[in-house]
């Protein structure tokens, strides 16, 4: 009975506390670096499973909104039998925030829009290794790749240890679609069809620098 | 002559900092940077001035001196050189530097993430290259391997990845930080694109010549930026004057701009050597050469013979002295410094050379009214890359220059330099045997460290130099590369090269600012093995002969 007494208490007095510290925090520019794990469902939850990824971002605070952009970055392994192989996610998103509190405890919403590249990052998926693109440049990637667009909610905190930085942990969701990717070259029975979107799940904690 | 000045200044940077970013990525030829070349290191680049020698200037240079019938050795205080104290300007912090720029580290590093998010962005999604997939794996396996070699054209390692680090140097200096505290920012930039900016594992010899190469051409370009932007210039002229630095020094004008001081009027610096040294010269040079090169066959990188018989082109050569090594009393880092850049036809790269001696202390041996002993500690870089021969590096020199005056119109300059290079490159055909992690190409030269010596001399009369002498010997000790193939295998053997160049040229002065010079220039490479059944000892030997108009743009009094 005490617990839910101290919380609802919290919750009533954070937002006055937190006020009178938002001054003192102040607007402006951020950098922000997360890392965490994300999950493939969906679609090409058929073809990809998991993988640590990595976020990246700028942002900017205006009261209790954050706007800002930045990149995903993960890569994602693939089920048996090319448990071996991985297929590189490179996201660019941008992103709008709204954060129900200000000060040093700052939980908050955040809604992504999403451009969404896939790779192959090893040779199981060069479709056509037999005959690459003529004239290939150096470091052209023979594999194939596929763009896409996605949405996705992100839900967390931020933790403001000082003026300069702050700890962040959040839990994220997303869907997207792509252009077709066709296995139908691979010579794999148990990996043969087509996949075009997905979802992804994933939880990241980082840290926020504000120069 | 504030346009003049403007002109030239700009067009260095339309030569040495736009063609090579809009792809122009080349090379050719040259060794004139070497200890008595026309950027010969610390031996000023010409001594014709355009607004004429001020002989009562106390910071005169020798040549100057001895038009106006001064003696050599007369005294310049370093009160007398280095002007008035330094300062903010006025209306700024006090802890700006003279340029209205406050120490702002957080905002340097902000940019260095950026000019990193440039070059991947562009090969992720321009190129589609296979090294740009980065994620939390790659860097894990980065780290993991750690430091390794690459097989990248000797133009992208030894000239792209420089030019790049200037970006990441120029973030901490054009953010009011020192040539010494923007070092870090160099090396800092530069390992973070190495683990985290491609999948390749971080080669050793990009973070070398990224960082140190990029801090000598990041604090020249820094300094001829300096020399367009006057923040008291309005309307057209300031637009212009910042256009200009910013093709310079894209990073300075970006922190110019997002501090408001681009449009703002306020004082220039006070001291000459932040702005506008008293004497800066630029000589334009133009001509024809014919380069022959004996002993081996070089070929292009689709395979085709490039060295075939005597090749006949034309070049376009720019010459830049900021100071003078007998002017300046302040020891600030490239407070005299040279730049020669060359441009190639008939070539297999447009920029045949990029070659930088900036000064980073000096000390005076001896200092009278006939004889002026000079000891200057340098950073150098080379970049020299044609049909015939590649060879550049990073490297710190010790170099004595001397001036003598023979008589009243008649002056010698000598210079006797000891370089240690910490890490250089030359072409060999072994090396493309050589095995890396991620092999897309076979390299075409070697890597190493070496010792070497420069020796020179220039006969000047009435501030012109009339004839250049100048020897330069290098020993490389080859650390990756000098593979060769056997029976047996892939056999690696410990080789060493020892690259001379040898230059003579003559200046027949034709007009005021005109002059016609021929010189001729010798490339000779031999490279041995510690083991003589590991492979036949091998010898180079290139000759260049250049015949050229050159018109010197300069000036040689703090007025403006």
């Amino acid at each position: 009975m005490k617990l839910p007494a101290l919380i609802m208490v919290g919750l009533v007095l954070a937002p006055a506390s937190a006020a009178a510290q938002a001054s003192t925090w102040g607007n402006g520019f951020g950098f922000q670096w997360q890392i965490g794990y994300k999950s493939v469902g969906g679609g090409y939850g058929d073809l990809l499973t998991d993988g640590i990824d990595a976020d990246i971002n700028i942002f900017y605070n205006h009261n209790k909104l954050r706007i800002g952009g930045g990149g995903n970055f993960v890569s994602l392994n693939v089920v048996e039998p090319l448990q071996d192989e991985s297929v590189s996610s490179v996201e660019l998103h941008a992103f709008l925030g709204y954060h129900f509190l200000r000060g040093n405890f700052q939980p908050y919403v955040q809604g992504r829009f999403n451009f969404v590249r896939m790779r192959p990052e090893g040779h199981d998926f060069d479709f056509d290794p037999e005959a690459p693109p003529e004239d290939p440049e150096e470091g052209e990637n023979l594999a194939d790749r596929r763009a896409g667009f996605g949405g996705g909610l992100v839900a967390g905190f931020e933790y403001r240890l000082s003026r300069k930085i702050g700890l962040e942990a959040n839990a994220s969701i997303d869907a997207f679609a792509t252009e077709e990717v066709d296995l139908a070259e691979i010579e794999e029975p148990s990996l043969q069809g087509t996949f075009t979107d997905g979802n992804r799940w994933g939880f990241r904690v980082g840290i926020n620098w504000y120069p | 002559m504030t346009g003049v000045r403007f002109l030239a200044a700009v067009g260095i940077a339309l030569a040495g900092v736009v063609a090579p970013l809009s792809g122009q990525l080349a090379a050719t030829r040259s060794f004139e940077i070497g200890p008595v070349g026309a950027v010969d290191p610390l031996v000023p680049v010409d001594t014709t001035l355009t607004d004429g020698p001020d002989p009562d200037s106390t910071t005169a240079t020798v040549a100057e001196r001895l038009v106006a019938g001064a003696r050599l050795g007369s005294p310049t205080t370093a009160e007398e050189a280095d002007g008035p104290a330094q300062q903010a300007p006025q209306g700024f912090p006090p802890n700006a530097d003279v340029w209205g720029a406050s120490p702002n580290v957080a905002l340097g590093i902000g940019e260095i993430l950026i000019v990193n998010v440039i070059p991947w962005a562009f090969n992720e999604y321009a190129r589609n290259a296979n090294f740009s997939q980065v994620n939390p794996r790659s860097w894990y396996e980065n780290v993991k391997h750690g430091f390794t070699w690459d097989d990248n054209n000797f133009s992208t390692n030894m000239f792209a990845h420089p030019f790049h680090g200037n970006l990441y140097y120029n973030s901490g200096r054009s953010n009011g930080l020192s040539y010494w505290q923007s070092v870090p920012f160099a090396f800092g930039g530069s390992v973070i694109w190495e683990f985290f900016g491609e999948t390749h594992p971080p080669a050793i010899n990009d973070w070398i010549h990224t960082s140190i190469g990029g801090i000598a051409i990041g604090e020249s370009l820094y300094r001829i930026s300096s020399t367009v932007l006057d923040n008291q210039a309005t309307g057209s002229e300031r637009i212009w004057r910042e256009l200009g630095a910013a093709a310079m020094n894209p990073v300075r004008a970006f922190n110019r701009l997002v501090t408001g001081r681009i449009g703002k009027v306020y004082d220039n610096p006070t001291n000459p050597w932040d702005h506008i040294p008293p004497h800066l010269s630029n000589v334009l040079s133009t001509g024809v050469r014919v380069i022959q090169d004996e002993g081996r066959e070089r070929t292009d990188e689709e395979g085709n013979v490039v060295n075939d018989g005597a090749q006949v082109g034309a070049f376009f050569e720019v010459d830049f002295q900021f100071g003078g090594p007998f002017q300046i009393d302040r020891k600030k880092p490239f407070d005299f410094f040279v730049m020669g850049l060359q441009i190639n036809t008939k070539d297999k790269q447009a920029i045949g050379r990029w070659q930088i001696r900036g000064s980073l202390a000096h000390w005076d041996l001896k200092r009278s009214e006939d004889v002026h002993h000079r000891i200057f500690l340098s950073q150098d870089y080379d970049y020299l890359n044609n049909n015939a021969y590649e060879f550049g590096g990073q490297s710190v020199s010790g170099v004595l220059v001397s001036g003598w005056q023979l008589s009243e119109r008649w002056q010698l300059l000598t210079n006797v330099n000891a370089t240690g290079m910490i890490l250089g490159a030359v072409n060999f055909d072994g090396a493309s045997l050589q095995d890396f992690p991620t092999q897309e190409r076979l390299r075409e030269y070697d890597f190493g460290p070496g010792v070497g010596t420069q020796l020179g001399g220039s006969l000047v009369r009435d501030a012109t130099r009339l004839v250049d002498l100048s020897y330069r010997v290098t020993w490389l000790w080859t650390v990756n590369g000098a593979v060769l193939t056997t029976d047996e295998g892939q056999v690696e053997d410990n080789s060493r090269h020892r690259i001379q160049m040898l230059r003579a040229r003559l200046r027949v002065p034709i007009h005021r600012n005109f002059h016609l010079g021929f010189d001729w220039t010798g490339f000779f490479r031999d490279t041995r093995f510690d083991d003589p059944d590991f492979a036949d000892d091998l010898h180079q030997f290139t000759r260049e002969l250049r015949v050229f108009g050159a018109w010197s743009v300069g000036r040689g009094s703090a007025e403006r």
